[in-house]
């Protein structure tokens, strides 16, 4: 016999499914995902893609233009810097580097953030105006700043600025955990969960959890572009990965040297950051206005 | 509509750029009245005796203060300055200066003298570093490294007084050096009446700080990593057409005193990197004076930690680096290779003398003999200036860096900023470094005795930290001997037992050079010691 | 009005009193000699040490000294600069007014700019017009500021050579430090040409204030763009366009301050961003900022000054966050607390 089905004609697509098709819908949207998405092939292969060493200095070819250039070789497709370092492998590389350390930093504050942010939430006892003031007033303290001290007191390299920046973005993680759990909490289908006897736990996991997710990629997606941002300026400033570790601030700085010379030893880094910055932020506000749009169908 | 208004955001946005960038009239006769210098660092203080490092002579030496004696620019030659003349001794000991009269001491807003240039100020000036008993000896450390480091002190018998425009200085030992000595940047002349005046008030260190000299510009006032700011001295002794006010950038990266040389901000810059060379040539308005150097750059081993007291570990690492590339990346040409610390333009120059060849197979192989694992960790102190001797020690030591791992070593690159640099240096907390020596005078002693004496372990010139008694009984063997071709013989037996030694790694005998802008007028290149002010102004 | 008043001077001086216990505890956690950190001062002998730790109440317990370190922060001694020993309440004096200098005007011209834009974009949400204005703003948000400075001083400094690159001020003007603001101090000193610095120090200000306002100026559209988009979607909108008032009846009456409301207190963030942006600009102008200063003092590890310059920036920085956060309950005491938003 044949089954009958009363909701054949209609799909119901999960509201993932939803955003992301209007994601889709949006071409500069998409273009972004795409160009942030060679940017982590590029980091995740940068060996395969890298034609040369990054840190391999080759005296004979100090200082080549770019390849579009009359006196360019196409060996040498963005150049070298002023130590005969393929500049096009180096920002492969400073891709890795830069991108790479940004999104595990922010997967660390997430998790960090979320942790607090959903206690804080959950448990009534925690309310203190007072505490949530201070916390509040003193994550406007600014990351260069942060980072700074970190510095002065663990001395530079990458991961101690990633520490800084880490620590300067938990704040916002927790604010928004904090608000999004207590707003969730007072929703009846938890209501109705514990009233079932689900512990907090429990309700966490299996409720919130799910429901938390797009926020926690829009809010992912703006702290990554700030990380990238702060990662590399704190590169820039030699305060945070060190020579001849290739990462794109501090390649940046290191063309400064010979930015009247060789002005594409200034340009290219900062290009990429710019291009990296800018399709992250791209893809954020495309999820932003993907999910502002589900919601108010 | 909307393009209606982006051209109206437009207009609005260029008028505000224009009103600001369109209304400097740089003809204004105001900025044709003073000289911006970019200079590379901060003194450490205002007196040049205090301190070896350039960027505190540069500061003072010839601006604030007049020595005794001077360089001719062009020849290298002896001159009167504060002396208008002198005599020596048949046995060579001893030296009686007539000084110059109606010289005027800076009227500054802190300090008014009341009397010319005399005796005095003379015995007051070489006292002071002289006799640890002197009252001043002790104001500001107490340390005169620059004196110290050629052993002056012990050597001067006595400085006397015969009347007020007349001075006799007795040696111990004959000196060929010694006038020399007196005509570098770091024997100036302070004022007796103004270190007198402190005294009096309890505040001597004063005198390093505020300080009053002879020279052609008055110091008016100075901001750590900003400027120091000078005055011109209306009552100079010599008639020279000099700009009125003297301001010193402080500019510590080379690329930023280029651009603002390019840009008008500087007149004239320090140190213009040796990549930069090609643009200053290039640009219509900008004039570069160059000059084989007296200075060599050299990577030092901290002799006294292990593994580095080991010579043929020394050895090792001088095998295993190629000097001809280091050349080229840092100097581009711009240097000669070093085989001993002396210049070719020194006459003691020895041409047939021992070197290093880059041989890493030979390095290693030193290394495992002398016990030293794959794998071991040194540092490499890379200063954090450039000078002529080494325009990018950054560079250098990340091309050193290279060459040790092939040889199965890691280092790691250590720098902090200038002063804390030096301070840890003379502490001896480096394995090895790459420096370098401006040398003051021409003579060969200025460049052996202070790089290596043992004498020049507490003053922080002898990087190496390396005491050996042989090499300082030759050195003083040669300043006893007035036959040139006895004293070069020695020096090579001085060359020798250094190739053997290797404390240190001669790299290169860096040019000199000095960028400014085409209206400056007066500007030369002394071929020692520091830069000069006096007499340089700007075309009106 | 009183209740909420003292709440906030409670909260700010609960949070000094927090910064300034961070500020003591980094001269333990920084290396070297605790005594040093504190005062900036290395002690010559053993005897001077001692007078030292007693001046300082190391000889007490670390409440005791905590104590003693309020006293001398407030009574204006900070210490001395390890480096260049000058006091370093002098030094803060100093640069502290160019960079408040440099931000004020970089977010005088976000406002300025920013506010109309976001307006006209809000307004006229969703058409080309709207679409354009955002994506420039998503790219010029999206500059490194260090690198949008270097590429300004690449072209207008040393390819088209019309504006300087370094400093406030040319050095041949040798301005007094009375205010601290350039633009006033240049009017206020005696024996130049006051209307040539005046030129100048504007001419100096060009590009460090752009290149921090483009920064700043695309995150204010953006905020207020989406603020006017908010409002529109209001009922109350619907409502008005329903009883037939004009698009610029809705706009004067409605839209105008509603939307003005919400972006205040996301203006305080802006602060955060707008002076680290100032902080590094400063870096690469060479402008005499606390930026600056507090980068040099990392490079030359001047410890006390970086115990200080922590505690003035972020003193800065969280006096003006909470003023704004207390203005806005004060106009909008309907809100929450403030929330965060973002661009």
């Amino acid at each position: 016999m044949a089954q009958f089905s009363l909701y054949e004609e209609e799909y119901h697509p999960s509201p993932l499914q939803r955003t992301w098709h209007e994601f889709r819908g949006s071409h500069v949207a998409f273009v972004g995902l795409i160009v942030l998405g060679i940017f982590l092939f590029f980091s995740l292969f940068a060996p395969l893609v890298a034609p040369h060493d990054p840190i391999a200095q080759n005296i004979d070819a100090l200082l080549i233009p770019p390849s579009w250039e009359v006196n360019g070789s196409i060996s040498y497709l963005f150049g070298t810097d002023a130590l005969g370092r393929d500049v096009f492998s180096r920002i492969i590389y400073g891709c890795r580097v830069t991108l790479g350390s940004s999104i595990i930093l922010v997967l660390l504050a997430m998790l960090v953030g979320v942790t607090i942010g959903t206690i804080a939430g959950m448990m009534r006892g925690v309310r203190s105006s007072v505490i949530n003031h201070l916390l509040d007033a003193l994550m406007a303290i600014p990351t260069l700043l942060i980072a700074i001290i970190i510095v002065a007191i663990l001395g530079t390299g990458l991961v101690n600025s990633m520490w800084a920046i880490t620590l300067a973005l938990i704040p916002q993680f927790i604010h928004h955990t904090r608000s999004f759990v207590r707003a969730e909490m007072k929703k009846e289908y938890i209501l109705a969960s514990r009233l079932d006897g689900a512990s907090n736990r429990q309700i966490f996991f299996n409720s919130i959890l799910p429901n938390m997710i797009e926020m926690l990629v829009v809010q992912g997606t703006l702290a990554l572009s700030i990380a990238v941002i702060d990662i590399s300026a704190l590169g820039f400033l030699n305060l945070g990965a060190q020579p001849p570790l290739p990462e794109l601030g501090a390649i940046l700085a290191d063309g400064l040297d010979v930015a009247y010379l060789a002005p594409w030893n200034v340009a290219l880094p900062g290009l990429t950051i710019f291009l990296m910055v800018l399709a992250i932020n791209i893809v954020g506000d495309g999820l932003r206005s993907a999910l502002r749009k589900r919601l108010s169908h | 509509m909307f393009a209606g208004f982006v051209r109206r955001c437009c207009v609005i946005l260029t008028t505000a750029l224009c009103v600001a960038a369109c209304s400097k009239s740089p003809q204004d006769s105001f900025y044709q009245s003073g000289i911006v210098y970019c200079s590379e660092s901060n003194p450490v203080n205002f007196n040049p005796q205090l301190d070896t490092s350039g960027t505190t002579s540069d500061a003072t030496s010839h601006q604030i203060y007049g020595r005794l004696l001077d360089f001719e620019p062009d020849t290298g030659r002896i001159i009167p300055s504060l002396a208008e003349s002198w005599l020596i001794s048949d046995d060579g000991l001893t030296y009686t200066f007539q000084l110059r009269k109606d010289v005027n001491f800076h009227t500054t807003e802190y300090f008014t003298p009341s009397r010319t240039f005399n005796a005095d100020d003379v015995l007051f000036s070489i006292n002071r570093w002289r006799l640890p008993s002197h009252p001043y000896h002790n104001v500001s450390g107490g340390r005169y490294p620059y004196f110290e480091s050629l052993g002056l002190a012990e050597n001067i018998a006595s400085v006397s007084r015969i009347n007020g425009y007349r001075v006799e200085i007795t040696l111990q030992r004959r000196d060929s050096s010694f006038l020399a000595n007196l005509a570098t940047d770091f024997s100036v002349i302070l004022s007796e009446e103004y270190a007198q005046h402190l005294l009096n008030r309890g505040v001597p260190e004063r005198i390093d700080h505020f300080p009053i000299g002879t020279g052609p510009f008055k110091f008016d006032s100075y901001r750590k990593d900003h400027y120091i700011r000078y005055q011109r001295n209306d009552n100079y002794w010599k008639n020279e057409v000099t700009a009125e006010q003297l301001i010193y950038d402080i500019t510590p990266k080379s690329s930023l005193r280029l651009a603002k040389l390019i840009t008008s901000e500087c007149d004239a810059i320090a140190f213009p990197a040796q990549t930069e060379l090609e643009i200053i040539r290039n640009r219509e308005n900008l004039l570069l004076a160059e000059k084989p150097g007296l200075n060599i750059g050299f990577w030092a081993f901290n002799t006294q930690r292990p593994p580095f007291d080991n010579p043929d570990v020394r050895r090792a690492l001088a095998f295993a680096i190629d000097k001809n590339t280091l050349l080229e990346a840092v100097y581009f040409g711009s240097a000669t290779r070093a085989k001993t610390l002396l210049p070719g333009a020194s006459w003691a120059y020895q041409a047939d003398a021992d070197d290093t060849a880059y041989n890493p197979v030979l390095a290693r192989k030193l290394l495992d003999d002398a016990g030293v694992e794959p794998g071991f960790t040194m540092t490499i102190w890379a200063i954090p200036v450039e000078r002529a001797y080494n325009p990018n020690a950054a560079k250098m030591a990340e091309l050193i860096q290279r060459y040790l791992a092939d040889v199965g070593i890691r280092a790691t690159i250590v720098t902090y900023d200038w002063t804390t640099f030096r301070r840890h240096l003379r502490e001896g907390l480096h394995d090895s470094v790459l420096i370098g020596w401006s040398a003051d005078n021409g003579d060969p002693d200025n460049f052996y005795r202070p790089l290596l004496s043992c004498g020049a372990i507490p003053s922080g010139t002898n990087r190496a930290m390396w005491c050996n008694n042989d090499y300082d009984k030759l050195l003083n063997q040669a300043l006893q001997t007035e036959d040139t071709a006895q004293r070069k013989a020695i020096y090579q037996q001085v060359n020798r037992l250094l190739y053997e030694q290797l404390p240190i790694v001669p790299i290169a005998h860096a040019y000199r050079y000095r960028a400014y802008r085409d209206e400056l007028e007066g500007m030369t290149i002394n071929p020692y010691g520091g830069v000069r002010f006096g007499g340089v102004s700007k075309a009106q | 009005m009183i209740t909420i008043l003292t709440r906030y001077l409670t909260l700010f001086v609960l949070t000094l009193l927090v910064l300034a216990a961070l500020s003591f505890s980094l001269a333990y956690l920084f290396p070297g000699d605790v005594l040093t950190n504190l005062s900036g001062i290395t002690p010559q002998n053993e005897i001077q040490r001692e007078a030292l730790a007693r001046q300082y109440k190391l000889d007490q317990g670390y409440f005791f000294q905590f104590i003693h370190y309020i006293g001398q922060l407030l009574s204006g001694n900070w210490g001395y600069s390890f480096i260049s020993g000058l006091p370093l309440r002098d030094e803060i004096g100093i640069a502290m007014p160019a960079t408040i200098e440099l931000s004020t005007y970089a977010m005088l011209i976000a406002i300025v700019i920013g506010i109309p834009v976001g307006y006209y974009a809000g307004m006229k949400g969703y058409t080309t017009a709207d679409h354009t204005i955002n994506s420039i703003s998503l790219f010029s948000y999206s500059f490194p500021v260090y690198w949008l400075a270097l590429v300004f001083i690449l072209v207008f400094s040393l390819e088209l050579g019309i504006a300087p690159l370094s400093g406030r001020i040319s050095l041949l003007f040798d301005i007094p430090n009375v205010t601290g603001f350039i633009l006033i101090d240049t009017l206020l000193a005696d024996g130049i040409d006051r209307g040539l610095a005046f030129r100048d120090a504007l001419h100096h200000m060009v590009l460090p204030t752009l290149a921090i306002a483009i920064i700043t100026t695309a995150a204010m559209i953006r905020l207020t763009r989406r603020s006017v988009i908010d409002v529109l979607s209001r009922p109350y909108i619907t409502a008005a366009r329903s009883r037939g008032l004009s698009r610029w009846q809705i706009f004067s009456r409605h839209i105008l301050r509603n939307a003005l409301l919400p972006i205040l207190p996301l203006m305080a963030i802006q602060i955060t961003t707008l002076i680290t942006n100032a902080m590094i600009v400063e870096t690469l102008f060479s402008w005499p900022g606390i930026g600056n200063w507090l980068i040099q003092a990392i490079y030359q590890r001047d410890y006390p000054a970086l115990r200080i310059g922590m505690l003035a920036v972020s003193t800065l920085v969280i006096t003006l966050t909470i003023l704004i956060d207390l203005f806005n309950r004060l106009i909008d005491p309907s809100r929450e607390k403030y929330e965060r938003g973002t661009v």
